[in-house]
């Protein structure tokens, strides 16, 4: 009965506590979005909605003075308030619990006014990275001196450092792990009876372009040279947390400013997903390129990774899987917006951020739209499809453009072994393997329903092939040696030569049989197949997206490259002695592209009917389809050229030199135009600004 | 030398004046001037009923005594200049003498405006009363103080004139001389008058959004200050870099409250050109203060790229006004238990005198019309158009409601033209094809009317994308003050820069506009309300033809008064200027911009307008704040699947289809209709919030709380459950 009543009590006391939000629906100062599967931004809702900003005077505790981190233990918030050389405990509406001051170890009293680094272990201790005293403080968690970590003395870590520890860490074997300033061999480790163990983790020098180059350039630099030049060095971990299952996340900054995420595992080795975090997108303009700077890391108790972006005051949230939940925050001075982001910390459904130059901190809090996505994410991610299918609905009500749910959808129509209706959906979230796995299904029970349809329709087909082409060797091959078959017309010319090429291509010159409508006509086909290539491949296969497709590339494609050849070909025979005229190469190799549209046509109508697993077949076609027209290629130079094996190799291979230059002179051509196109719009704009 | 000393000397005889506290003083006869006043310089210029003015002859502050509440307010706060004081010590910086200005000037040079742009800055003591360059005239009811600024020589004058209920201040436009090396950018107007420390308690209103209050008694370090333009930023200005999300100053109204009384201040004259600043209590001063802002020239940049995007170089340009118009900011005193921000919107609202009746309670939608999507047909691509929400579908909408006996008024966006955006200016009516061409509109607006729905259609008057039609994208639309046109992009969410690759929009020039809406106007043949897109939130300059947003806000209210003698007219967004000609107001703003130094935010956009105009609620209110804001519940979507709008430019509309939110707009409208279907033509009277609970008071006496704590709560004698509301009182 006791119990009840104090039981009670409390849940009143609880509910006064619970913070009271006074006013209608927030305003939110930014806008929600994610990431489709060509990595443009697309609208989303807002996954988070900021709730309270907190000065030191609202949490009441006094004005923080450039507080540095954060981490939670238990219910509360730890704020390390360094400036005041204090840790604030607060609850999680952000209201005052208690506070700890100096910290005394061994009957001296220590105080840590530059910390950077505050980390509340399993059993509660706390660990404090006091920068500028250049030790590890740790403290039991209502503030009793345990012990100070101190610069190991070991050959590994150079005299010249100074031991200015940035972050620490603890993970669950008790080993902790700590930031040091100048230290670029990964994390430094000490045991569990603070004894040193080794580096933790060093991040690689990146396999950049740009490494290599240097590189290459470095062998044929003087030692001086070399000195001078900057040396790419690794990139140092910013800042870490541990996981739900002891691995450790950190967040790497490369000497470039690039950031990257990195989910390791005790020994240090990366194990971490295709994911790419952070902002996909850049500004053209490159002046004012901002690209993603994390600055902390927090992982949730179900897994999800809170990463803060100091660059642009933003939390990207993903799964475990590396799915992105949503993006919130920003820079500014309204509620929700950051001036100088430096932590991030979760607690139950709320994300706190604090801002160091405000010395305030920033809770906002999850709605439904991200309740529901994370409940979808994680059945989708134990593998329970079908449970998944109502929250995926209501994801879709929410956001119908989230490919993440109609992937989930998709799955858990698979699961039920409703193919084809999961097609769609996979089709919607641009998942071709889903989608070509799927449509094994279908398939195979296309089959099944239609065996006897099939069987038929294939026997048809076959005979229907051998009577044709007996058909059309009876008609049309030659009866003897002077006689010509049905096919050696001027129309009909570009089927015999696919049989025939080097005694068709040479008597269509001789005779001058070329047809320039026909050789336009076959060139349209083949941009139309391109084109049907781009819209019609069966989804198993097709990368592209009806709104990237550009008629121009494609007319490019087709035209030009023919063109240009033709063109590169016939200056360099003409000085090789080669027999053939413009028209007569340019003819020729388009007659000889007909085996490649067939091909292409081909290819288009398998992919429909094909699963990514026979992609070989669709090689195999396509494949064949360039190695014919090849060969029809390089035998109709040499007889319209009228030139030996040797010597069409090695006008081919001018050819290709040619083709090189031109490229070259056009590309050269181009930028120059491009540079006095734009000087004079900058004298012409300039003229009527300054006017 | 002798200056510096002379300045000294200056400085202490204020110093020494302003010992001597706020004076308390019996009354003494209408010319008598209290004997501190006296000392003080300052000598009785009016009086009234309930005031009178005194001012100072060298210094042209003034003192005006509230007879009701027998208080003296001066123009600035002069405890900043006494030694004895904690103010002299907690005011640093420009601040200090800002706090007893009169005007406060920034310029720039125009020898170096292109290359920097950070205005400089001067205030009428440190400047003008310190070199004894005023010049104070008795007026009418009142006076004319004569401000020269020696450094630029620059005379502003401005004209202090009480009235009825408090006074007004001008800045004399046709009279400001300026020097021919510099531009004035913007001149302050009493930016030490409505200012209160922390031994007052109360709040600073601003209208940010819905309305919001700083209150007087909260420190917030130096975190913020605000400041923003009336009626949004000049549309018309490139905007480079997309910063975040804003809910921007629609009426021109401010005000502070310290302890029972309150001061209000209505921008009568050019509030278009107009900003709103306020800032709170901080490092730099005991103040938290508000005052407005005469924007005499808008400062633009471009970027000149030299040959690639890696040498680029900013040039700035400042508008060069040739006629300076009035600005003029009426100020009202208010008393006991109006001495609020429900006070402060019944001033408004008097001032404006609607003559509007509300409708009905309604369920407001907007509805999405065409769209235009890529598609090809064997490989050669094409815009295909495609219908979001046909007139058909539409109806379907409307029946489905109309059937739970619950009246629509529906905005129809895209219904004409290209659909959605516009690409030759939208001047034919010409009912897009896909959606069932005129015929289907017309037999869908005939439908509607049995029913007793109203439509808006929505067209827009302001953008086009291409040429034709008699209007040039070229020549007939608005240029920045570098001669180039601006077009107007959607930006990317990620990273905040234009949306390169679409062709952007341009807005038309105010004449342009008045034209297209002529030539509408005659080919329009639907029996229906028309929506004014855009008339209720952009407002712009067109810098080339010298067309100031003044200009613009006049030529606008032609335009609506024109067509609102005609037939019905609704507004996006809610700029003051078109509350007298809207029968319906599309999304008015329910919260501020949450900048970081508001407590709350406060419905004084709904306090002003309810009764005289219908208005909607924003998307995403729920129940409680339409119930605690007047406001209609309102949704917006297409009939269709928005799924469909994936990799368009219209996937904004995600998760917008009609079936996702029909059943939840038909409850809330039910529930809401239940509370306003007597109060829909009442006016608000008092609104307040305490501990959670919102109390909101009709003319006719009913009273709506609304609880939004955790607690069942007992107001008014009623018991309000938790996420709950109650009813008192009333018919």
């Amino acid at each position: 009965m006791y119990k009840r009543i104090t039981a009670l009590l409390l849940t009143v006391i609880l509910i006064a506590l619970a913070s009271v939000q006074v006013e209608a629906a927030p305003f939110v100062p930014y806008k929600g979005y994610e990431y489709n599967s060509s990595d443009e931004s697309v609208p989303a809702p807002v996954g988070y909605e900021p709730e309270m900003f907190s000065l030191g005077g609202d949490i009441g505790c006094g004005d923080l003075n450039a507080p540095t981190d954060m981490c939670v233990y238990e219910d509360n918030l730890f704020i390390l308030d360094s400036g005041n050389s204090r840790i604030v405990v607060t609850d999680a509406n952000l209201k005052y619990i208690r506070e700890i001051g100096e910290i005394s170890v061994d009957g001296e009293s220590l105080n840590y006014k530059s910390a950077t680094g505050i980390f509340i272990c399993e059993n509660g201790n706390i660990l404090i990275a006091d920068t500028e005293g250049c030790r590890i403080i740790e403290c039991t968690n209502d503030g009793k001196g345990v012990r100070v970590f101190k610069k190991p003395k070991n050959a590994m870590i150079a005299d010249s450092i100074l031991f200015s520890v940035k972050k620490v860490i603890r993970d669950h074997n008790g080993v902790t792990y700590a930031v040091v300033d100048g230290i670029n061999d990964g994390a430094v480790t000490f045991m569990e009876d603070g004894s040193f163990g080794g580096f933790f983790a060093s991040n690689e020098v990146e396999k950049t372009a740009e490494v290599i180059l240097n590189y290459i350039w470095r062998s044929f630099m003087s030692e001086e040279q070399i000195r001078n030049s900057k040396t790419a060095s690794p990139s140092s971990i910013t800042n870490f947390d541990v996981g739900k299952k002891g691995f450790l996340y950190t967040v790497t900054k490369s000497s470039k400013g690039e950031s990257s995420v990195r989910l390791l595992n005790f020994k240090g080795s990366n194990l971490e997903t295709q994911t790419e975090f952070g902002d996909l997108e850049w500004d053209r303009k490159i002046k004012n390129s901002v690209s993603t700077s994390f600055i902390d890391v927090d992982v949730d108790r179900e897994g999800y990774i809170y990463l803060l972006d100091s660059a642009r005051g933003r939390v990207f949230v993903y799964s475990e899987d590396g799915y992105l939940v949503t993006v919130f925050g920003g820079v500014g001075e309204k509620v929700g917006l950051m001036a100088s982001a430096i932590s991030v910390e979760t607690l139950g459904d709320r994300v706190y951020v604090l801002d160091t130059v405000r010395a305030a901190v920033t809770s906002y809090i999850e709605n439904d739209y991200t309740k529901t996505l994370k409940t979808a994410m994680n059945l989708l991610d134990k593998g329970e499809y079908a449970k998944s299918r109502d929250y995926w609905d209501k994801v879709l009500k929410y956001n119908s453009n989230s490919t993440v749910a109609y992937y989930g959808i998709g799955l858990a129509l698979d699961e039920e072994g409703n193919y084809k209706e999961a097609l769609g959906y996979f089709k919607k979230a641009y998942n071709n393997k889903a989608y070509s796995e799927a449509f094994k299904e279908v398939r195979k029970d296309f089959i099944k329903d239609n065996f006897v349809i099939l069987i038929l329709a294939a026997v048809v087909f076959v005979v229907g092939i051998i009577v044709l082409s007996i058909f059309l060797k009876r008609k049309f091959s030659r009866k003897n040696a002077y006689e010509r078959s049905a096919l050696e017309n001027k129309y009909a010319a570009p089927l015999f030569t696919l049989v025939h090429p080097y005694d068709g291509f040479e008597r269509l010159k001789k005779e001058k049989l070329w047809s320039i409508p026909i050789s336009l006509g076959i060139l349209f086909a083949l941009f139309l197949t391109l084109t049907a290539k781009w819209f019609l491949t069966g989804f198993s296969f097709n990368t592209n997206r009806p709104i990237d497709y550009n008629v121009f590339i494609t007319l490019l494609q087709a035209f030009l490259i023919v063109g240009v050849t033709a063109i590169a070909n016939w200056a360099v025979c003409t000085l090789i002695e080669g027999k053939g005229r413009l028209k007569d190469i340019f003819c020729m190799m388009v007659y000889a592209l007909l085996p490649l549209v067939f091909c292409e046509i081909i290819g288009v109508v398998l992919s429909r009917a094909f699963t990514l697993e026979e992609e070989a077949f669709l090689i195999a076609v396509e494949v064949f389809g360039i190695l014919y027209t090849a060969s029809l290629i390089f035998v109709g130079f040499m007889s319209i050229h009228e030139f030996s094996f040797k010597k069409t190799v090695l006008s081919i291979i001018m050819t290709v030199i040619g083709i090189a230059v031109i490229i070259f002179l056009a590309v050269l051509f181009v930028g120059l135009l491009q540079q006095v196109v734009s000087f004079f719009e900058s004298i012409w704009s300039e003229a009527v600004i300054m006017s | 030398m002798f200056k510096r000393v002379f300045l000294v000397f200056l400085s202490a005889l204020m110093i020494l004046s302003f010992a001597v506290n706020v004076p308390v003083i019996a009354e003494n006869g209408a010319q008598d001037v209290p004997e501190e006043l006296k000392t003080d310089g300052y000598s009785f210029v009016a009086e009234n009923d309930n005031f009178k003015l005194y001012a100072n002859m060298d210094t042209g502050d003034f003192c005006i005594y509230d007879i009701i509440s027998g208080n003296y307010r001066f123009s600035g706060q002069p405890s900043v200049l006494d030694q004895d004081s904690e103010a002299f010590e907690l005011n640093t910086g420009r601040i200090k003498t800002e706090l007893v200005s009169m005007l406060a000037v920034n310029y720039v040079q125009l020898s170096t405006v292109t290359s920097t742009a950070v205005p400089l800055y001067l205030n009428s003591y440190a400047y003008c009363v310190m070199d004894g360059n005023v010049t104070v005239k008795i007026i009418k009811n009142g006076y004319r103080a004569e401000y020269y600024f020696s450094d630029i020589a620059t005379k502003i004058p401005v004209e202090i004139v009480l009235g009825k209920t408090g006074f007004s201040a001008t800045i004399v436009g046709k009279d400001i001389k300026t020097g021919k090396k510099f531009r004035v950018v913007s001149i302050s107007l009493l930016p030490g008058f409505m200012a209160a420390d922390k031994s007052y308690s109360g709040y600073v209103f601003v209208p940010s959004g819905s309305g919001a209050l700083i209150p007087l008694n909260a420190t917030k370090g130096d975190v913020a200050t605000y400041s923003e333009t009336v009626y949004g930023n000049d549309t018309a200005l490139k905007v480079e870099e997309y910063k975040s999300e804003a809910n921007d100053i629609k009426v021109p109204v401010y005000g502070i409250k310290f302890n029972d009384t309150a001061i209000t201040a209505i921008i009568t004259k050019g509030d278009a050109t107009a900003n709103i600043n306020a800032d709170s209590d901080s490092f730099s001063t005991s103040f938290t203060r508000v005052y407005s802002q005469y924007v005499t020239s808008i400062i633009d940049s471009t970027t000149l790229f030299e040959s690639n995007f890696e040498n680029q170089r900013i040039i700035y340009g400042a508008e060069d006004r040739k006629k300076l118009t009035d600005y003029s900011v009426k100020y009202v005193f208010l008393h006991g238990s109006k001495a609020d921000y429900s006070g402060m919107a019944e001033v408004y609202r008097n001032y404006l005198g609607l003559k509007g009746k509300a409708e009905k309670p309604k369920l407001m939608i907007s509805v999405y019309g065409a769209a235009e999507k890529k598609d090809s047909f064997l490989g050669i691509p094409y815009e295909k158009r495609i219908a979001l929400t046909s007139f058909d579908e539409a109806e379907k909408i409307t029946d489905y409601y109309n059937k739970k006996d619950i009246p629509v008024t529906m905005q129809y966006i895209g219904w004409n033209n290209n659909g959605i955006y516009n690409k030759k200016a939208a001047s034919k009516y010409s009912p897009v094809g896909v959606l069932g061409g005129q015929n289907g509109l017309s037999d869908f607006l005939e439908h509607s009317k049995k029913n007793g729905n109203s439509v808006y259609l929505d067209n827009d008057f302001l953008l086009i994308k291409k040429s034709g039609r008699g209007f040039s994208v070229y020549s007939d639309v608005c240029k920045s003050i570098f001669n180039t046109r601006t077009p107007i992009y959607r930006f990317m969410l990620s990273v905040y820069v234009p949306v390169n690759n679409e062709d952007p929009s341009y807005l038309l020039t105010p004449e342009n506009v008045r034209k297209l809406t002529d030539v509408f106007s005659n080919g329009f043949k639907a029996d229906a309300g028309l929506s004014m897109s855009g008339f209720g939130e952009k407002l712009y300059s067109d810098f080339s033809s010298d067309i100031s947003r003044s200009d613009t806000l006049e030529t606008f209210k032609k335009i609506l008064s024109d067509y609102s003698s005609k037939q019905k007219i609704a507004i996006d967004g809610a700029n003051a200027y078109t509350f007298k000609y809207a029968s319906a107001i599309f999304t008015a703003p329910t919260t501020s911009d949450g900048n970081i130094l508001f407590s709350e935010s406060v419905p004084f956009i709904q306090m002003v307008l309810h009764g005289s105009v219908s208005y909607s609620a924003e998307y995403g209110n729920d129940l409680l704040d339409c119930i605690e804001y007047g406001a209609n519940p309102y949704y917006y979507g297409i009939y269709d699947d928005a799924g469909m709008l994936i990799e368009t430019s219209y996937n904004w509309l995600y998760g917008s289809t009609f079936d996702n939110w029909k059943k939840e707009a038909a409850s809330v409208f039910k529930e809401y209709n239940k509370v306003y279907k007597n109060l829909y033509n009442k006016k608000i009277v008092s609104h307040n919030r305490e501990n959670g609970v919102s109390k909101t008071v009709f003319d006719d006496g009913t009273v709506i709380y609304v609880n939004r704590s955790d607690k069942t709560v007992n107001a008014g004698g009623k018991t309000v459950k938790p996420q709950g509301y109650a009813v008192s009182g009333g018919k």
